[in-house]
């Protein structure tokens, strides 16, 4: 094995990771300490050079130094087949991680990234314990070397432990980049796509965080500046009822949800402005962002399902959100998501094709779920709801408040069709499965992928025979609810089958 | 013949249903229904104490409490009963299988060449009635992890070497299930 490589010996980080690791001390601070500030803005008696002065430009002295001491104590390096990172400045700290846990190398580009022309980097690492291992700012070229190193050494480090030979090629010829027939841009998020996917964003959700954060700010504000908003705002609306005032919210109700709206649109620009998605030799890549270019990689052996959904506007629009789970430690299953957050046909069908190559060349054979799942969708969604609904709005809008009992016949009629629509088809290779009364969810799965099946049978499904068959695989599981028991037996019998006698790799 | 890929009928599959059940060691059931008690003589405590501050200042109420009480205790011993008889393990060539719970009855299957590793630990309780709990790991995640509690020391010790050797080799090298 070459240890040819600049990362045998212990490196820093580019110089520029100063500045971000300031950033990142002084935006903790800010959450920590914004309401002293504020406070301190805001009721300041004098504007002389006081205590407070001083305390702040300590303070801001020492995360500067903190900084500094971070920056230069903090080295990475690969060891005996191990990816070290030693840092700390007063409390050390080293962490190894064997090359052959290392999962994906992923580059976040932010402003000030791009200004300096550096990258942060982050290193997934699976496992159990969250040894998450992160760069502040590397230069790019030495990012890209340090990401073609980790995989160049991780295959060597797989190969000398499974034995198998390694192509001459690959070993030879690290800068050569192999380019398959089917690599290259599969998608460019468009302008008009961008606006569809944003108006096709769950707005109600916006209006949530938007309303929490908007009370929570004003408690701290009032709290902080000893100010009554509720008081402030009658004197402004010059009214003095409370009543009144009710009305006015409820009125401001659809500003607030045009608000949103607006917040949802500008976040999804924000994220996902000039969208793209390539076909690389190891699998997929994502470039999005507009001020933060964020770039996410999926390696094709590492994807354990892939999951597809679609609400009844995007399904207007004719496009669908594709998820791609791969292989992670729980902890950074969330962060390392690779999805678009809105594509089309064709771009699903290369997914899938990757994925699966073999979907289309298998007989599929389809099943439904059992009626009883209606029933209990129906148990779940309906009754209760609409019952709390009656009793809050009684005291205020009287018998009309019965109208609420019409939501039994929408929880009725989407309970069922939930239940008709539940299709979920097995092959020989794989499951495929689609559900959802309005917004629709579909997964492709291979049986090779699946780590422990499970049948569950509940009290309720006890006398109808029923039981719920759940696939658990790296990246989550997959759950068929309420079908013959016989059935669920079979397949998890046949599921144990093939994933015992197939050899092939799940990750 | 280099690869054989002949049809195998479905009804000839190896099934899970007709698995003869490993059941936990007898001392378990003891630890549970040990722990029941334990738990309602806590809550019985908490009556005693109620029963002589009264607050609500109403003679029947404690005797509505400790009727409560006392159907509660009869339930949750019924179940400690039941959750033992529910729960057994099986260890197949390929594959281990667990069955638990009375409400939710669930059989979950891990695949030896799934494991990453296994291991056993023991409580203070377990500890003193010989028993430890058998644990294997997946890639999964917690969910997908198997438990298997209330194991007679030496037993789980052997599960463990067995499915050890299991993850590292070839199902069909390594020691028979009987053998164990």
């Amino acid at each position: 094995m070459t240890e040819a490589h600049p990362f045998s010996k212990p490196t820093r980080q580019s110089s520029a990771a100063i500045i971000f690791i300031l950033g990142g001390v002084l935006k903790m601070l800010l959450r920590q300490l914004w309401v002293v500030i504020l406070v301190f803005v805001f009721n300041r008696k004098s504007q002389s050079f006081d205590g407070y002065t001083l305390f702040f430009i300590g303070l801001a002295g020492v995360t500067a130094l903190m900084s500094l001491l971070n920056y230069f104590n903090l080295f990475f390096y690969i060891k005996n087949g191990e990816l070290v990172l030693e840092k700390g400045v007063l409390r050390k700290s080293k962490i190894n991680v064997p090359l052959d846990r290392v999962q994906t190398v992923n580059f976040r580009q932010n402003i000030l990234h791009q200004i300096f022309n550096v990258v942060a980097v982050d290193i997934d690492t699976a496992g159990s314990a969250s040894k998450e291992f992160s760069l502040h700012a590397l230069s790019k070229p030495q990012a890209e070397l340090l990401r073609e190193v980790l995989g160049r050494r991780q295959k060597e480090v797989r190969s000398s432990t499974t034995g198998s030979a390694q192509s001459e090629a690959e070993t030879q010829h690290p800068d050569h980049q192999p380019t398959t027939a089917n690599s290259g841009l599969l998608f460019k998020l468009t302008p008009l796509d961008l606006l569809k996917i944003g108006i096709s964003q769950n707005h109600l959700r916006t209006a949530g965080i938007l309303l929490v954060f908007s009370l929570s700010f004003a408690d701290d504000v009032e709290q902080a500046l000893g100010l009554d908003f509720e008081k402030k705002m009658q004197w402004w609306l010059g009214t003095t009822s409370s009543t009144d005032l009710l009305w006015m919210l409820l009125m401001a109700l659809p500003f607030f949800l045009v608000a949103s709206f607006v917040v949802t649109l500008f976040r999804t620009v924000l994220q996902y402005f000039d969208l793209r998605f390539w076909r690389t030799e190891r699998g997929f890549k994502i470039v999005s962002g507009l001020f933060t270019r964020q770039e996410v990689s999926a390696v094709l052996s590492k994807i354990q399902f892939v999951q597809w959904e679609t609400s009844p506007l995007l399904r207007w629009f004719g496009m669908m959100k594709v998820r791609l789970p791969q292989a992670a430690s729980v902890e950074v299953r969330g962060k390392l998501m690779v999805g678009l957050p809105g594509c089309y046909e064709p771009q699903l069908a290369a997914v899938r094709a990757a994925y699966f190559p073999e979907e289309n060349d298998q007989t599929w054979e389809e099943h439904g779920v059992d009626w009883f799942l209606a029933w209990i969708r129906f148990l779940k969604i309906g009754p209760l709801p609409a019952l709390l609904l009656v009793y809050f709005t009684w005291s205020w809008m009287g018998k009309w408040a019965l109208l609420w009992l019409a939501w039994l016949a929408l929880a009725a009629w989407l309970s069922s069709r939930y239940q008709r629509t539940w299709r979920w088809e097995v092959s020989d290779e794989g499951l495929r499965a689609e559900w959802g009364s309005l917004n629709r969810t579909g997964v492709l799965l291979q049986w090779h992928k699946v780590q422990a099946v499970s049948l569950r049978r509940g009290f309720f499904s006890e006398k109808s025979k029923l039981a719920r068959l759940t696939l658990y695989t790296a990246a989550g599981a997959v759950s068929i609810p309420f079908i013959p028991i016989e059935k669920a037996q079979a397949v998890q019998d046949f599921v144990l089958y093939k994933v015992e006698r197939d050899k092939r790799e799940w990750m | 013949m280099i690869f054989e890929n002949a049809q195998v009928p479905i009804t000839e599959l190896p099934s899970v249903e007709e698995v003869a059940w490993t059941p936990l060691s007898p001392s378990y059931r003891a630890v549970e229904i040990i722990a029941t008690c334990l738990l309602f003589g806590f809550f019985l405590i908490g009556w005693v104490v109620f029963y002589f501050i009264n607050p609500f200042k109403l003679s029947w109420l404690p005797w509505v409490l400790f009727a409560v009480w006392g159907g509660l205790f009869g339930l949750a011993l019924r179940a400690a009963f039941r959750r033992y008889a529910a729960e057994g393990y099986a260890l197949r060539q390929h594959d281990i299988l667990h069955k638990h719970g009375i409400w939710w009855r669930t059989v979950t299957a891990i695949p030896y060449n799934r494991m990453q590793h296994c291991e056993i630990s023991r409580g203070p309780v377990e500890g003193a009635f010989g028993l430890a709990t058998l644990r294997v790991f997946t890639a999964g995640g917690s969910s997908s992890d198997l438990s298997i509690e209330g194991l007679p020391v030496a037993e789980a010790q052997r599960v463990k070497e067995f499915i050890t050797k299991r993850i590292g080799g070839d199902a069909d090298e390594a020691v028979p299930v009987d053998e164990i």
